[in-house]
């Protein structure tokens, strides 16, 4: 299931029990966390199961370069990237201790990606997109930023040089991809 | 002394001739009504310039990859059985291009993709025109070529970021092109000049877009980095709006547009 971060609240007939209602859900609003924001700090902490926790990450297309990296809570990962030299395709599976996979988790708290919005539903022609995607358990949650946008939001730039940084390590360097 | 108060008053004469020239022609109107009868003459010989000459120049609003507006001026110059593609293009200088220092390879950045249009879009598809029936014609074969206006304001902006790697998009030019170039090809400079002149559709495959039509032809707005480089080439069916504009203008021809 995917979720959007954002409290709704719902009105009743009356107007105290509205108001009632409303307050309770202000209330609710200021002080819980939303479910992407409690995803990434129960796996940060290690109080959710590791290998129901994943993070994808996909910038660019076949045509303007493309890299791809999944990894799971435990560490278990596949690159993809043909931002290369000569453009060759590079494909490599890969496992980094669960620390690795927390630190990437760890940027995204601190960055709080739960907060991040793109603002422009389309691109311009040929300008390629960013995403991430948090898995935990059934739910999931992609935030996908045109790069042009991408470039204006520093914490988003913060969390992808993290995971393109894991993408040259995992490559040793064959993948050259910054995410611009 | 003398040829200052003659220039003074040579300049003197030309204000005021200046200012008369402008009160008969503020008159303009009223005498038109005097003259009656032969101004509506000229009113409809002027009516039928106007006429002809919208039938030989448009500005089309179209939209790329069906979403994205881009317009063109298209003019037909009949006698010489061409038509002309104009774009008005704002170059803005980015990233390093910002510091006036580099203002020349700003500038030759700029001219390299204008020069691409020479290279990969000038007189390279053709219209040609054949009579239904007895219908005239004004040409058979019809030529494209295509005209970037430099502008300094208004027009289509596009910014060139110098000393910078990246994607690039119709909008904005990494110098470096992508990280694993050295600097942005011409192939790239062509294809986006491609979307600014003819507002020709993405044909590479892209996820983003699952409706895209795919083409794997060699084509300039295809994925020429996989299919090969020096085969890319603009394609007839980009002229698409070029040659339904011509028809719509001579419905008694039929216009397709071919390989020059």
């Amino acid at each position: 299931m995917k979720h959007s971060h954002r409290c709704t609240i719902l009105s009743g007939r009356r107007f105290a029990l509205s108001a009632l209602i409303l307050g309770v859900a202000l209330m609710g609003c200021s002080q819980t966390t939303t479910p992407l924001e409690r995803a990434l700090r129960a796996y940060a902490r290690g109080e959710s199961s590791p290998a129901s926790f994943a993070i994808d990450y996909k910038v660019g297309n076949g045509f303007v370069g493309f890299t791809e990296l999944t990894v799971d809570g435990e560490g278990k990962g596949k690159v993809r990237s043909n931002v290369t030299a000569g453009r060759a395709l590079f494909e490599e599976s890969f496992t980094v201790g669960q620390a690795r996979v927390t630190e990437l988790a760890q940027a995204m708290i601190d960055q709080r990606l739960w907060t991040l919005e793109p603002q422009r539903a389309e691109g311009v022609p040929d300008e390629a997109q960013a995403s991430i995607k948090i898995t935990a358990g059934p739910d999931a949650f992609q935030t996908d930023f045109w790069l042009g946008e991408a470039k204006q939001t520093p914490a988003f730039l913060a969390i992808q040089d993290k995971i393109l940084g894991l993408a040259r390590e995992v490559s040793n360097g064959a993948i050259l991809d910054r995410g611009q | 002394m003398k040829s200052i108060v003659f220039v003074r008053a040579l300049a003197l004469s030309l204000g005021l001739l200046w200012l008369s020239s402008g009160a008969v022609h503020a008159q303009g109107p009223d005498l038109n009504r005097l003259l009656g009868e032969s101004v509506d003459r000229d009113q409809e010989a002027e009516d039928a310039m106007d006429a002809a000459a919208a039938r030989l120049a448009t500005t089309i609003e179209n939209q790329i990859n069906g979403y994205f507006p881009m317009s063109q001026h298209l003019s037909f110059d009949q006698a010489n059985c061409t038509i002309t593609v104009k774009k008005n293009i704002r170059f803005v200088a980015g990233g390093d291009f910002t510091d006036p220092a580099n203002r020349a390879d700003f500038e030759a950045l700029r001219d390299r993709m204008i020069a691409t249009v020479r290279t990969y879009l000038n007189r390279k598809v053709k219209l040609t025109m054949q009579p239904r029936g007895t219908a005239e014609c004004p040409c058979q074969e019809v030529h494209i070529v295509f005209e970037v206006a430099v502008v300094e304001s208004g027009g289509y902006a596009v910014t060139l970021l110098g000393n910078e790697h990246g994607r690039g998009n119709v909008s904005t030019i990494y110098e470096l092109g992508q990280e694993t170039e050295a600097q942005v090809p011409d192939v790239y400079l062509a294809h986006e000049m491609a979307h600014l002149l003819l507002s020709a559709d993405d044909e590479y495959q892209d996820d983003r877009y699952p409706d895209r039509t795919v083409f794997t032809d060699n084509s300039l707005m295809g994925d020429f980095y996989s299919e090969g480089v020096a085969a890319a080439e603009i394609k007839p069916r980009h002229f698409a709006y070029v040659r339904d504009w011509l028809r719509g203008q001579y419905p008694d021809c039929i216009v397709e547009a071919t390989p020059e």
